[in-house]
């Protein structure tokens, strides 16, 4: 399986700070990939180096066969790779489908046509009704986005950045501030994603991670602590230990007394 | 004369979204809780809703009865509930004398007195002309609680204290806590570092995207260590 | 998909629950013009009958409202839709009233080449100061357009052998219709003119506000990180807008010699940057007829309202602007009879 996305001993200094260490990792083409790890990992910072928001110190990051290291966010983007944002960044003044609109008529081209009304660019809207209904929001496709429940919002989003046809898509936190209700709507969200649009997530939420994750690598102070199938991750001594601190386990549980 | 908060089905969030999603927890008088959970579960947002940097959505928080929930921050502070925040968030410019001066109520203090917070952090005495930014984490950390004290707080909410501290400082602001503990102030103890919060805590509670799980005695919590990894670890 | 039981922040009035059953609908140009274009083809036509009813005066200053109000107009393509705040767009509209009437004396006076000349001119600056300026947002980018409008404004004063200095360029020739033809003397027929041309670029830029780009220049507006990660490249769409701006405020600055045949670098200065900012926030940011019901408003206030208040119309204009801005955020423009309203009306 050829990989999608490879990045190769990346790190990313702040002054002393080595908030990412060293980070080698593959992603593989159609994978369900999830990047955990406890506060402070370097997960943020990985994931806008990988997004094209931050630079790397050091090391290479190479997008479907191309290097990708030194280009930005929007160059990123139109080679394929789209993210969503940990704070819903959409476009409050336009309704949903415009939302989803302006994405797909960016690749369509004509987001710079002058002459060609936003009426009336068929492509367009064709990729934003499959959007939509790929998201579950079809009907809400005339709402503003201030009408929309966070969930929902958070619907938009991958919605908007599936319509820029992504080979990769980079989720960042989608499930923040979603109740149980609404985190399990996303995940089946994500399952039924399209196979050829291969997924990296950064979560928080473990129930989702496992229910989604084929794959699941483990960043602790920067460095990658662990990496590979959910159930390995599980088992790992490592990294149960990173949870839960440094010590270990079994100095803090305890039999209980007398039983 | 301990004091108890009871927080009932409290929700709350950030533009919409449900970080607190009917969060019911007790804090006895005199008793210290830990409140423990992997990131992402909304402890943060808890503690700023109590503090009332967050307004809530729904639900109550009342401290002896008097509901404090969507009140404004200095009422709340006012009304006895301190926080010690996050990363210490002490005033970097101020020295150390400075910081705590502005803490105290404009009546003077009764319980916590300038000399008797510096008899508990004599560290803090030694460094009372230093500015804020030439402290180390640790006596940062010393401030900050010294700052909450200075209040007069009939409860104590605790953001993290070990949070970014070497293990042996840790120990040192644990031992304060305890005192405190000692003192019977309520508490309640957000914390990351298990080993401390297990010291110091005589209730275990968990929380998991935005609700309370788990609530029980520290005792009966470490009992079970497979509830613990799946609760706190991976799995 | 249900919708959540999260409440959305507290409105709960019955104008709320029918914004929300509009916004349910989805907009289309069709809903668009059936609504509108009754109302613009009436006022059109109203205000193509003005010379058969009115005196000269009120064409004359219709005329110079006319042209002001265009250069409102393109404004507010930078300011209401594209989020690109100007106080410095007397600059091309100075440009091209300058480049209007050096072209009428020295070139032709038949009206549609100083035109030309004048759109010509208006992008021209703005190309130059838009490589600049466009990089910069928000309070930066106000400053830097006032700065360079200043520039601007004191060039013209010193660059006495082209523009005639301080004291203006004058002897400007009436404009004539036809190619060496009869100069107009009619007020009427000047009017006329000056509506037809300002109505073709009022319509031009409502083409490009409608566009695919235009709903690009709004994403801008509402986030423009997120359109640079949707892999837009935010400067070209930025510095295009700002070219197109120039260009019809040039051609709003023609409009303007027509009717005064003088241009003096006052035409340049703070005043009238500050004025068509006014009016595009009294009218109403983004919607680019709100700016002309801005403009017709700032002159009646002052021209009219002013005197009687013995002078006092910047104050009362100043007082106007402060409660548009609290009162109606989305400007004049943005008032919408209530469906309640109309309820009410049925059910009486």
């Amino acid at each position: 399986m050829t990989a999608v996305l490879e990045c190769t001993g990346i790190t990313k200094r702040f002054g002393q700070l080595a908030a990412v260490d060293d980070v080698t990792l593959t992603i593989d083409r159609g994978a369900r990939h999830a990047l955990i790890g406890p506060n402070g990992a370097g997960k943020s910072t990985l994931f806008n180096l990988l997004a094209g928001t931050l630079r790397p110190t050091s090391g290479r990051i190479v997008l479907d066969g191309r290097d990708v290291t030194g280009k930005s966010d929007a160059w990123r983007s139109r080679a394929g790779l789209a993210k969503t944002f940990q704070h819903s960044s959409l476009f409050q003044s336009l309704s949903v489908a415009d939302n989803v609109a302006i994405a797909a008529q960016r690749v369509s081209g004509d987001g710079l046509r002058l002459r060609r009304s936003a009426r009336s660019c068929p492509d367009v809207d064709r990729c934003v009704d499959r959007c939509l209904q790929q998201t579950g929001l079809s009907e809400r496709s005339g709402s503003r986005v201030s009408d929309l429940s966070h969930g929902e919002r958070r619907q938009l989003e991958v919605a908007v950045a599936l319509a820029t046809e992504p080979t990769l898509l980079l989720l960042d936190e989608p499930t923040a501030g979603m109740s149980a209700a609404e985190s399990d709507r996303f995940a089946h969200l994500v399952e039924s994603l399209p196979k050829e649009v291969t997924v990296l997530l950064i979560e928080h939420d473990l129930d989702v991670v496992f229910r989604l994750a084929s794959r699941i690598s483990v960043l602790h102070l920067g460095r990658l602590l662990a990496d590979g199938p959910p159930a390995d991750i599980r088992a790992d001594e490592q990294v149960q230990a990173a949870y839960l601190g440094t010590g270990a386990t079994e100095e803090l549980f305890l039999p209980a007394v007398g039983t | 004369m301990s004091s108890e908060l009871v927080v009932r089905g409290l929700r709350s969030g950030y533009a919409g979204s449900a970080v607190l999603d009917g969060v019911d927890l007790t804090v006895h008088g005199g008793e210290v809780v830990g409140l423990l959970g992997r990131n992402g579960v909304g402890k943060s947002t808890l503690m700023s809703t109590l503090v009332g940097w967050v307004r809530p959505s729904g639900g109550s928080i009342t401290l002896d009865g008097k509901e404090l929930a969507g009140a404004a921050t200095h009422t709340i502070a006012r009304a006895g509930v301190a926080i010690v925040p996050q990363g210490r968030r002490v005033f970097a410019p101020l020295t150390v004398e400075n910081n705590l001066k502005i803490a105290t109520p404009r009546g003077g203090s009764t319980t916590w007195s300038l000399e008797r917070v510096y008899e508990l952090m004599p560290r803090l005495a030694e460094r009372r002309r230093n500015r804020g930014d030439q402290l180390s984490g640790g006596e940062q950390q010393m401030l900050a609680i010294a700052r909450a004290l200075l209040l007069e707080p009939r409860v104590l909410l605790l953001d993290e204290p070990s949070d970014g501290l070497a293990p042996a400082v840790v120990e040192q602001v644990v031992g304060v806590i305890s005192s405190l503990r000692a003192e019977g102030l309520s508490v309640l103890l957000v914390e990351q570092d298990l080993h401390a919060a297990f010291k110091l805590s005589d209730r275990i509670l968990v929380m998991q995207k935005g609700r309370i799980v788990h609530d029980s005695t520290t005792q009966e919590f470490r009992s079970d260590g497979e509830r613990g990894r799946r609760l706190l670890g991976v799995g | 998909m249900t919708r959540p039981m999260t409440t959305p922040s507290s409105r709960g009035s019955d104008m709320a629950v029918d914004e929300v059953v509009a916004a349910g609908r989805p907009s289309s140009r069709g809903v668009f013009l059936t609504r509108h274009l009754p109302i613009g083809a009436a006022i059109v036509l109203a205000l193509f009958a003005v010379p058969f009813f009115a005196p000269a005066d009120l064409a004359n200053a219709l005329t110079r409202i006319l042209a002001l109000a265009l250069l409102a107009v393109s404004l507010d393509l930078l300011v209401g839709v594209s989020g690109l705040p100007s106080l410095g767009h007397a600059a091309p509209f100075g440009v091209g009233a300058y480049a209007a009437g050096i072209t009428a004396k020295e070139v032709t006076p038949f009206a549609p080449v100083p035109l030309l000349a004048a759109v010509v001119a208006g992008a021209v600056l703005s190309v130059l100061v838009g490589l600049v300026v466009v990089r910069t947002k928000g309070t930066y980018l106000l400053m830097l357009t006032l700065a360079v409008a200043e520039l601007v404004h004191v060039l013209a004063g010193r660059w006495t052998a082209v523009t005639g200095g301080t004291n203006g360029l004058v002897g400007i020739p009436a404009m004539t219709l036809v190619p060496g033809g009869e100069p107009v003397r009619l007020a009427g027929i000047r009017y006329w003119y000056v509506l037809a041309v300002a109505l073709l670029f009022f319509v031009l830029l409502v083409v490009v506000s409608r566009s695919a780009f235009g709903r690009s220049l709004r994403g801008i507006r509402d986030n423009e990180q997120r359109m640079s990660s949707l892999g837009y490249s935010t400067f070209r769409v930025k510095f295009t807008v700002f070219v197109i701006a120039g260009a019809v405020a040039g051609a709003a600055g023609s409009l303007y010699v027509v009717q005064s045949r003088f241009v003096s670098p006052t035409d340049l200065g703070f005043e009238v940057s500050a004025l068509a900012l006014l009016a595009v926030v009294i009218g109403g940011r983004g919607s680019l007829w709100g700016a002309v019901l801005g403009t017709a408003l700032v002159f009646y206030l002052r021209d009219e309202i002013g005197p009687l208040l013995g002078g006092r119309g910047g104050l009362l204009m100043g007082a106007v602007f402060i409660a548009a801005v609290y009162l109606l955020p989305r400007g004049f423009a943005g008032i919408r009879v209530p469906r309640r309203f109309h309820r009410r009306q049925e059910a009486s």
